[in-house]
């Protein structure tokens, strides 16, 4: 009986405790308050977007440009350029240049703007915001370095003079110049040292750090100051950092991702998952035939040889192998302001004529060619694929491959190879003389000038801005004619959405403005 | 008398002992410790490129470029710079991002759980399921057995990398039953960190599976041809008691080793798994500050991996004295 009592109550409690469990169980099945990390139950008001890598800092003078969503969530520029490049007010209401020379540049502030942490916009928070980022040496540090002087007439009017002209100080006073563009608070001024990890700045969004995982997760709540209410889309924002692009297209499928940058190599996979898949051409992928005084290589300081390797590579057969539908041909270095159709004719497949220019140069029997490459952006599939063309006119490359992006670039720019390959993003053709082909350019290693170039150049700097698309084609034209480069191809950039994202903003990119507005996007109605 | 002072002395000889084993433990440690962080300095410094040159980008120009190398001090001599480092490392100061400005420990401490959980999950299904396949195998001599050796070469030789995107393709994309990526914290909702973690741990474990299946089965069959088993049968115990209860612990005793091993080898597996799933633990802080030149970050999660590879060690020794008496008083 005994026994009996004993057995019935080690079952009873057995019940008991199954039945808590069951009850804690199902407790614990219930996320507290929708899903830290965006799974599919996410509202359409959540937006989560996927980066391939984090910002490293949150600083607006010191992160990279590739990393600039993680700040224009947060920070207002002070000219707004939406996703198809045109540009709008943002914390400037006005902008012009002051006289002739594109050396003086007047911004007008909107009034009545406070920041996130409830400091007020002023014009001498501006003029200390861009001393910051001058100072700071991040990359938009070197724009600065001509600035001479900040004037603040009155609270509203930021007047800057330049020792130098630039016509596109509009293009770096928008996201295009992240750290100069995104005004830093007066508060966040005071403790820059913290502005790595949190933000400080007038945006329609600020971050959630209780929420944020450094590199990995970062977390958005709608800033209740924000100037422009109506352009809040979102209740929530979150980036999530995912490494790997296959793990981001996998996340879209099922559901926890919204939005991402994607890559040819993904595309097709993307557009067969009935993702929203819009590319544009950008990067333009070919040689950098750097040596064009024949320093090293006596050959390419002949303009008939540089232009004998054009004529000798087969553009469209590597673009369909290498790209397939997602690339396109191309002799030029830019898809913006400047380029000019009828250039990619310049230098159709002649296999033929290339021989007669290098015979005419004294190089029938061809020469070695030795090219410093890289692996990112099929670079080195890339300099393979010229190579095998470029065998058959006798010219032997030589390729030597660096896996890390500093060794390429620091080799690449030494003046210890005569060529090298280049993925090179389209920018204004002012900006690309400051960066890829003027004497003072990393790309341009051995500080080649050529008299017409460096003209034209100069009459860009000064230029109004109803002769810049003149300057900029005859810029190229010439660039194409020279053939400093063998551009092959354009390698696409461009973005995945799902169709909880209107599609507006994510199909109006173009090649010289590849990346979303991400403050544009919206809910799908 | 002459016992009485024999057997007094024992424990102290014991206490002297241990204390000269502690101490031997501790120097290697140290050493360790010490040999990793200059490895990982000097391997991190002269690999090329640096801080600098990711803050400025490839467009940045020369001049800028050695400006901003001064004014992060990376023109200081490699010794000054390591000689800095370590002075604060043993002060307990393991620095700031040089990106970020956070905190070191701060950044490691935020991973620290999610890493920790994944190898955690996967030892424990390595074990748990490697263990009982391993009995199944050893007290079968048919086609369990060949399958236990077929999946032993199978599992060590899938690429952990395709697991991953299999599993996450059958049982996140087709069947929606797990999310693809991230990580949900545990004290916010033990549910959903479960879920998150179970295909990056089958991804993990599943290889630790079958190596601990193998050597089970192996240590078991050696143990079940001993003597003791045969007396033990002859006295009538029953075949349940004498596997597990015996056998089995005798054979524990390899299999820890593998354990142990597994273990370390776990935490450097844990860098290609985050990646797959996206999830935030050590492995993909660590590749991301070596991309970025990110020294102290790097160093400090060099440390705790290493910190990570002498408790594991320390760990294995005490086991292997539980396990095997005879190894206490060696």
């Amino acid at each position: 009986m005994s026994s009996q009592h004993t057995s019935r109550a080690r079952r009873l409690l057995a019940a008991a405790a199954a039945a808590v469990a069951l009850a804690a169980t199902l407790t614990a099945c219930t996320p507290p308050s929708g899903d830290p990390d965006g799974d599919a139950t996410g509202s359409p008001q959540e937006l989560r977007i996927a980066m391939q890598a984090g910002p490293g800092t949150l600083d607006p003078a010191l992160i990279n440009q590739a990393a600039q969503w993680y700040v224009d969530l947060a920070y207002s520029p002070l000219i707004q350029a939406a996703s198809d490049g045109t540009l709008r007010p943002g914390l400037a209401t006005a902008w012009e240049y002051v006289g002739e020379g594109n050396t003086q540049f007047r911004l007008t502030l909107r009034e009545g703007v406070t920041f996130a942490d409830g400091s007020a916009l002023t014009a001498e928070g501006v003029k200390k915001h861009l001393e910051y980022v001058k100072a700071a040496g991040g990359q938009m540090s070197g724009v600065l370095a001509t600035l001479e002087s900040i004037d603040t007439p009155d609270d509203l009017t930021v007047e800057l003079t330049f020792s130098a002209g630039n016509p596109e100080l509009p293009l770096y006073f928008s996201q295009g110049g992240v750290g100069i563009a995104d005004v830093i608070s007066p508060t966040g001024l005071e403790d820059t040292g913290s502005l790595g990890t949190m933000t400080a700045g007038a945006g329609p969004y600020v971050l959630d750090q209780s929420a944020t995982i450094a590199n990995d997760t970062y977390v958005y709540t709608p800033n209740e100051n924000y100037w422009d209410k109506d352009n809040i889309h979102w209740s929530k924002v979150t980036i999530k950092v995912i490494p790997n692009l296959s793990s981001t297209l996998n996340a879209m499928k099922s559901g926890q991702i919204d939005f991402t940058t994607g890559d040819y190599t993904t595309a097709t996979e993307a557009e067969k998952a009935g993702l929203q898949v819009h590319f544009v051409p950008n990067v333009f992928s070919g040689l950098n035939l750097l040596d064009r005084d024949g320093t090293l290589a006596p050959a390419l300081g002949d303009q008939r040889v540089r232009q004998a390797i054009n004529y000798a590579i087969d553009r469209d057969a590597i673009v369909e192998a290498l790209y397939g539908k997602w690339g396109s041909a191309t002799t030029q270095t830019t898809h913006g302001v400047g380029y000019v159709e009828e250039l990619d004719d310049f230098y159709p497949y002649d296999p033929e004529k290339a021989k007669e220019l290098l015979a005419e140069a004294g190089y029938a029997d061809g020469f070695t060619l030795p090219v410093v490459s890289a692996p990112f952006f099929n670079g080195d599939t890339m300099v393979q694929a010229i190579a095998g063309q470029l065998s058959e006119v006798g010219i032997t490359v030589q390729a030597d491959s660096k896996a890390d992006v500093n060794e390429y670039v620091t080799k690449m720019a030494s003046g210890e190879y005569p060529a090298a390959w280049i993925g090179f993003g389209t920018l204004p053709m002012f900006v690309e003389y400051q960066q890829l082909y003027g004497p003072t350019a990393l790309f341009n290693a051995f500080k080649t000038t050529d008299d017409e170039l460096t003209a034209l150049s100069e009459q860009l700097a000064v230029a109004p801005e109803e002769d810049v698309k003149e300057l900029s084609e005859k810029i190229e034209a010439r660039l194409v004619e020279l053939a400093w480069f063998a551009p092959v191809a354009w390698a696409p950039l461009g973005q995945y959405a799902t169709d909880a994202i209107d599609a507006e903003a994510v199909t109006t990119t173009t090649g010289e403005h590849p990346i979303v507005a991400i403050v544009d996007l919206k809910p799908a109605s | 008398m002459t016992t009485a002072v024999t057997t007094a002395t024992l424990p102290r000889q014991r206490g002297g002992r241990f204390a000269r084993r502690l101490a031997r433990w501790l120097a290697t440690s140290l050493l360790l410790l010490f040999v990793v962080s200059a490895l990982t300095f000097l391997l991190v410094s002269l690999a090329p490129g640096d801080a600098a040159r990711t803050i400025l980008g490839q467009t940045g120009t020369q001049e800028q470029y050695l400006a901003l190398r001064e004014q992060l001090g990376l023109d200081d001599p490699l010794i000054v710079r390591y000689g800095q480092w370590l002075g604060a490392a043993l002060r307990g100061d393991l620095g700031s991002s040089i990106f970020s400005g956070q905190s070191v420990v701060s950044l490691i401490g935020s991973r620290l759980p999610v890493t920790l959980s994944l190898v955690a999950g996967s030892l424990l299904f390595a074990v748990v399921v490697g263990v009982l396949l391993g009995v199944a195998g050893a007290r079968s001599h048919g086609p369990i057995g060949r399958a236990i050796d077929v999946l032993a070469l199978v599992g060590v030789s899938i690429p952990t990398f395709w697991l991953g995107f299999l599993l996450v393709s059958l049982f996140a994309v087709t069947l929606p039953l797990f999310p693809a990526t991230g990580y949900v914290d545990f004290s916010y909702w033990p549910f959903g960190w479960f879920m998150s973690l179970v295909l990056p741990v089958l991804t993990l474990g599943i290889g630790g599976v079958a190596v601990i299946a193998k050597q089970t089965r192996d240590a078991m069959r050696t143990q079940l041809s001993r003597e003791y088993v045969t007396a033990m049968r002859a006295q009538g115990l029953s075949e349940r008691s004498i596997v597990y209860r015996h056998v089995l612990r005798n054979a524990a005793i390899p299999v820890t080793t593998v354990v142990g091993l597994m273990m370390i080898g776990l935490f450097s597996g844990t860098v290609l798994v985050e990646n797959v799933f996206a999830l935030p633990g050590l492995g993909g802080l660590v590749v991301e500050a070596t991309s970025r030149h990110d020294i102290p970050v790097v160093q400090g999660v060099a440390l705790t991996f290493a910190l990570f590879v002498v408790f594991t060690n320390l760990l294995i020794d005490v086991l292997y004295g539980i396990l095997n008496p005879k190894a206490r008083t060696t």
